[in-house]
């Protein structure tokens, strides 16, 4: 039986975002034949999601914001491309429209998920519960078609494949009429805050208690800037509780739980609550001046030592190295 | 008004999870409390209920009968009724809860607002807040961390995206409306509430009186697993240049940088 997945594309400022190309080629290689849906995009954007291996395209340059309308759309299209899943990015306006659409079409649905496996008869679904203290497998019929969004960075990263035959794209003739009980007002970019999203970031880099002040988080910031655009700053419940970081930065049990190729701690003790949201990090660097903080039980390397000290000694090597290179 | 709030009873974030064999969770250690996002979207019922005269708010939960002590909180902390929809066991499928939740919501006569937290901290699926809205054919705004209401009535919901923008939506009622951190700060229930709280009304609903089709969907928890994450550290020492010299070779040397 060939399996038919139809995986939906986040765009960001007409760019499909790699949270998305994984997806796409995640099932690529698993010989299913995938339909990505790109709302939001423009043609030129459609070159990546190709190239991650979408035999079928469907696109729509705008992208509704109310879920209750977008639910219509994303039902009908499913209803009448019958795949037999439907993947997505487990990000916050996917959490709103896609459980939607699954009640309407009576599909399973989960999401945060960190894996989707086939079997002859069965979808095998891995899920972290608990913010990542224990995980499982769900299991499901192949024929209930479930709908499942992805955290992101669980799968391997895209790889742009061979394709034979070229995709063929199609343009969607939805009309979106606005509702008078949801009106979008406004929408405010954060300056402050040029770097990626904590659960998409590559490179974290926390602060906790330690940090023992707001402007001490500059840096924080510094030591991010040497690594890079991929790097984002996290905080503990200690930081955010008293108003140092806005929560949105904090990564726990009650904040985001992440999973970066590396997380730098610094002077984060490691409650119980803080590495639910952590632990599944590739790599985990502790720098705390307490060597029996628990945290240095859960890294791969642990700094003992002043924080004020190494920062800066770790800006100072990474900008040498920088500057040897150029 | 009338405020339904739906909540959930989760272990606590501090318990430790143990496994039975590894098809089952222990529960016999765990200490269940109220999901801490779910007490957000109660904390603000309360706080328009306290502002509105003729608010009625009722909480709604569904599980098996240890799940009645989340809901005798809830009245502690002020919410005038609860209602209760028992099970045998624990349902995890989020397709089952909410047709359960939204049959029991549309037996009672029209609710104005339904509050709920934006996900729980176990399962972490955010579903149900959204799946109720598809049932009750309902607007929704998720991840709410400020709600006001506008001179119109109408309400002004504001979030934060996760790469850091904010966004503001005006919703006219009825809605439902999901509940982030950062909100508002959950009461403690007092003592002579507390005592109050036991004289409240909780009704119990049998989950099998409601007749939801429990072969909706196949989807089955089949075997759980605790992931070893004690790791052998390996301590960087040496003078803090030495350390940072150190660790920036060896994570280049596994390609983290
Ligand atoms: C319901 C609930 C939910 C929670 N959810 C979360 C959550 O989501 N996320 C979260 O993080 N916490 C959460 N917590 C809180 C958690 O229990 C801890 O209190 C919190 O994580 C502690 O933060 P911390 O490690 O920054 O602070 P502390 O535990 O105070 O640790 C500070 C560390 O900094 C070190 N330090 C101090 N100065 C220096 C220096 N100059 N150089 C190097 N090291 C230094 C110290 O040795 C110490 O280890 C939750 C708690 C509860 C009850």
């Amino acid at each position: 039986m060939s399996i038919k997945v139809l995986v939906s594309v986040d765009f960001l400022d007409n760019q499909a975002k790699n949270s998305s190309l994984d997806l796409i080629s995640f099932a690529f290689k698993q010989n299913w034949s995938v339909i990505a849906l790109c709302l939001g995009a423009n043609k030129e954007s459609l070159e990546t999601v190709k190239k991650a291996g979408a035999e079928k395209i469907f696109f729509h340059t705008k992208k509704n914001s109310n879920p209750q309308i977008l639910t219509e759309f994303l039902s009908s299209l499913i209803k009448e491309q019958k795949p037999n899943l439907v993947l997505a990015s487990s990000l916050q306006h996917n959490l709103e429209v896609f459980p939607r659409v699954a009640f309407r079409l009576k599909k399973p649905f989960l999401s945060d998920s960190l894996n989707v496996k086939k079997t002859e008869t069965k979808w095998l679904v891995k899920k972290s519960l608990f913010a990542g203290k224990c995980q499982a497998i769900v299991e499901l019929n192949l024929e209930d078609s479930p709908v499942i969004l992805m955290r992101p960075h669980q799968v391997e990263s895209y790889e742009t494949h061979n394709v034979t035959e070229s995709a063929i794209v199609e343009q969607l003739n939805w009309y979106f009429e606005e509702k008078d009980n949801y009106k979008l007002s406004q929408i405010k970019q954060n300056q402050l805050n040029q770097r990626p999203d904590l659960t998409e970031a590559q490179i974290i880099i926390s602060g906790g208690r330690g940090m023992q002040g707001p402007e001490n988080f500059k840096l924080l910031e510094e030591l991010a800037n040497c690594l890079g655009s991929h790097a984002a700053i996290g905080a503990s419940r200690a930081v955010t509780d008293a108003g140092w970081c806005p929560h949105s930065m904090q990564v726990g049990q009650t904040g985001k739980t992440v999973s970066p190729q590396l997380y730098i701690a610094c002077g984060i003790s490691g409650a119980i609550q803080h590495l639910a949201g952590m632990s599944s990090s590739r790599t985990i660097v502790s720098i705390n001046k307490d060597p029996s903080a628990p945290l240095f039980q859960k890294s791969h390397y642990g700094l003992v030592g002043d924080l004020f000290e190494i920062i800066p000694c770790l800006i100072k090597e990474l900008n040498q190295k920088t500057a040897e290179l150029s | 008004m009338k405020i339904v709030v739906c909540i959930k009873q989760v272990p606590d974030t501090g318990t430790r999870i143990h496994l039975k064999g590894n098809e089952n969770i222990d529960e016999s250690s765990i200490e269940w409390i109220i999901n801490p996002y779910d007490e957000f979207a109660l904390e603000e019922a309360l706080r328009i209920k306290e502002k509105k005269q003729n608010s009625e708010v009722v909480v709604l939960s569904m599980g098996p009968s240890r799940v009645e002590k989340a809901l005798r909180t809830a009245l502690a902390m002020g919410a005038d009724r609860a209602l209760l929809i028992e099970t045998a066991e624990k349902i995890s499928d989020p397709l089952l809860i909410s047709q359960a939740l939204g049959k029991v919501i549309k037996e009672e006569k029209t609710s104005d607002l339904i509050l709920t937290g934006k996900a729980g901290i176990d399962e972490n699926n955010s579903a149900i807040g959204a799946m109720l809205a598809e049932q009750l054919n309902l607007a929704h705004v998720g991840f709410v961390r400020k709600l006001t209401e506008t001179e119109e009535g109408k309400w002004l919901c504001e979030r934060q995206m996760e790469a850091g923008s904010t966004e503001q939506i005006t919703l006219s009622l009825p809605a439902l409306i999901t509940a982030e951190k950062g909100l508002n700060e959950p009461r403690y229930p007092s003592l002579p509430n507390i005592m109050k709280a036991k004289q409240k009304e909780l009704k119990k609903i049998n989950f099998s009186s409601l007749n939801i089709p429990k072969d909706l969907t196949s989807l089955k928890f089949t075997s759980y697993q605790i992931p070893n994450t004690n790791i052998e550290p390996y301590m960087i020492s040496g003078s803090p240049e030495e350390q940072a010299k150190e660790l920036i070779r060896l994570l280049k040397e596994n390609s983290c940088l």
